[in-house]
Formats: structure tokens, C-alpha cells, sequence
């Protein structure tokens, strides 16, 4: 796997050297944490010209993950359900950020919701549940 | 249109053939498979290092992903092949699946209005269920 291209200022890669992360990616995140960017390539499309929703559920379920993570700080969590809706279409080379926000938070439950949007257009609201993973 | 080759060569397994990948995504985490059993059209696709997370399991955007290529496969044989989008999918999380396991879904449609599909999907590997996916499409009188 090659490397990804320099993160932009301001921004780091979201860690991955394997796997989906890797292969999709690259994806930043901001330093402050405030919002996930991600840049729509060919290998991203669908056959109408457009971006795969697969991949827009993707970007969310990651921005969305990291934060949950983020917010752990160091414990577990996997995602148990995401809804996505398809607001609006993104082209090639076209730059998402997502914005994520933490609902509410239980012993074992984290609700999530998700903003993502191509320079103030809304593409795709998405809300999810991550179960936060045992000590033992 | 013609069909797009798999970033990787997988061979189907046995009783199962190629599904025809139209999408440039879903070609990257491909191949696809796919059979007749009856009347019913099922889906399959075998988990590999690409389709994975950091703990080694299979990676919710890879099962998403795989859900919506299903779910738009049932829509095109509902309309014969009308144009389509998705509007809203919902995926719930049931157990974790891992490279080798091979996923299979036999979708339907739940219900069909002029212009709206309901369509419902359960992905199983032989063993156990992995997520299932509800989805909402939007289809377009055929230009």
C-alpha cells in the first residue's frame, strides 16, 4: 500500500495502515477535533457519476466511530446501528466534512449523530448507536 | 452498460457466479456473487483483508456498502431496471464476521409505490446472523 498523500495544515490522517480505513482513505480529521475531512476519488464513485452511498456510510460510521472512541478516551466501542439519510448528491473530487456530535452517553450506550456536507451543502444526516465494550 | 472488473480476482464459490458491477466503489470491494434459488436472487460476498477494521473484523462501512449494492440489485429487478437512488438505510450490528467468511442474503422488497421502494435484507454467514439493512429507494421513470 503506498503512503497517503501529506495530511493538509491543520488536519491529521485518521490512523490506519491496514485494512477498509486504509484502502478507502485516506481520511483527517481536524486538530481541534471539531470536523473529519475526506476527498471524493475515482475509486469512490458510483456508476451514475456520483458518489457511492456505500462510501458516504462509510465516512459517517468512521467520523462518527473516531469520536466515540475520542470521547473513551482509551475504551471500546463498536457500532450496533447507523441510519443514513441520502440528502444530496457529491461529485468527483469533491470535499466532505463531517461533523459529529455525541447524544447522550450511558454506561453501556453511546448515541451519535452525524452532519456530513460538501461547503455548507447537506449530503447526509446520520444517526447511530455504539455499544460501549466491557471490562471483561 | 458494460460491467465493471473487481479490483481483486475471486473465485465464486461453488453453486454461485459473478454478479455484474456497474459501480466503481463497489467494483474496489468486489467481486460480488450472486444465484438463482427459484424465483429468489441472493447475494453473496467473501470477507477479505480490504473489507476489514483495526480488530480484524469485517468493517461496518465494507457491510454497508455490500448492503446497498444488494438492496439496489432487488430494486432493479423490481423495476426492471429503472433508474434508482438511495434514500435512507438503516443497519443494525449483530455479530462480528472476519476474512474467509462468506456473507449471503437473499433481499426483498418489502413494499412498491410509483415511486418508492421498501426493500429488506438479513446477511448471514452458514453459521450465524452478521447485520441486517433496511433501505428506502427513490426510482426515476426511465429517461
Amino acid at each position: 500500500m503506498t503512503s497517503p498523500p501529506p495530511a493538509p495544515a491543520g488536519y491529521s490522517a485518521v490512523f490506519a495502515e491496514t485494512g477498509f480505513n486504509a484502502y478507502v482513505g485516506p481520511i483527517y480529521r481536524a486538530d481541534d477535533g471539531s470536523h473529519f475531512l475526506f476527498t471524493v476519488r475515482e475509486v469512490h464513485m458510483n456508476g451514475g457519476g456520483a458518489l457511492h452511498g456505500g462510501m458516504m456510510m462509510a465516512l459517517a460510521d468512521i467520523a462518527m466511530g473516531k469520536t466515540v472512541h475520542a470521547a473513551l478516551e482509551g475504551g471500546r466501542a463498536m457500532t450496533i446501528s447507523l441510519s443514513c439519510d441520502f440528502i444530496g448528491a457529491v461529485k468527483l473530487g469533491e470535499a466532505i466534512t463531517s461533523r459529529v456530535s455525541i447524544t447522550r452517553r450511558t454506561r453501556s450506550i453511546v448515541f451519535v449523530t452525524a452532519s456530513l456536507d460538501v461547503e455548507g451543502r447537506a449530503i447526509m444526516t446520520a444517526t447511530g448507536l455504539w455499544k460501549i465494550l466491557g471490562d471483561g | 452498460m458494460k460491467p465493471l472488473a473487481p479490483a481483486r480476482q475471486v473465485a465464486a464459490p461453488e453453486g454461485w457466479t459473478h454478479a455484474a458491477q456497474f459501480d466503481p466503489f463497489e467494483a474496489y470491494l468486489g467481486p460480488f456473487f450472486e444465484r438463482w434459488v427459484g424465483v429468489a436472487h441472493e447475494f453473496a460476498f467473501i470477507l477479505d483483508d480490504r473489507h476489514l477494521n483495526a480488530k480484524e473484523v469485517a468493517h461496518g462501512g465494507a457491510l454497508m456498502t455490500f448492503a446497498d449494492a444488494v438492496a439496489g440489485y432487488c430494486v432493479w429487478d423490481a423495476t426492471e431496471r429503472a433508474p434508482c437512488v438511495t434514500v435512507s438505510q438503516q443497519t443494525n450490528f449483530l455479530s462480528a464476521a472476519t476474512a474467509g467468511d462468506l456473507i449471503t442474503c437473499r433481499p426483498i422488497v418489502i413494499r412498491k409505490t410509483r415511486e418508492i421502494v421498501f426493500v429488506r435484507g438479513d446477511f448471514q454467514t452458514s453459521e450465524r446472523a452478521i447485520f441486517t439493512a433496511t433501505s428506502i429507494w427513490k426510482v426515476f421513470a426511465k429517461g
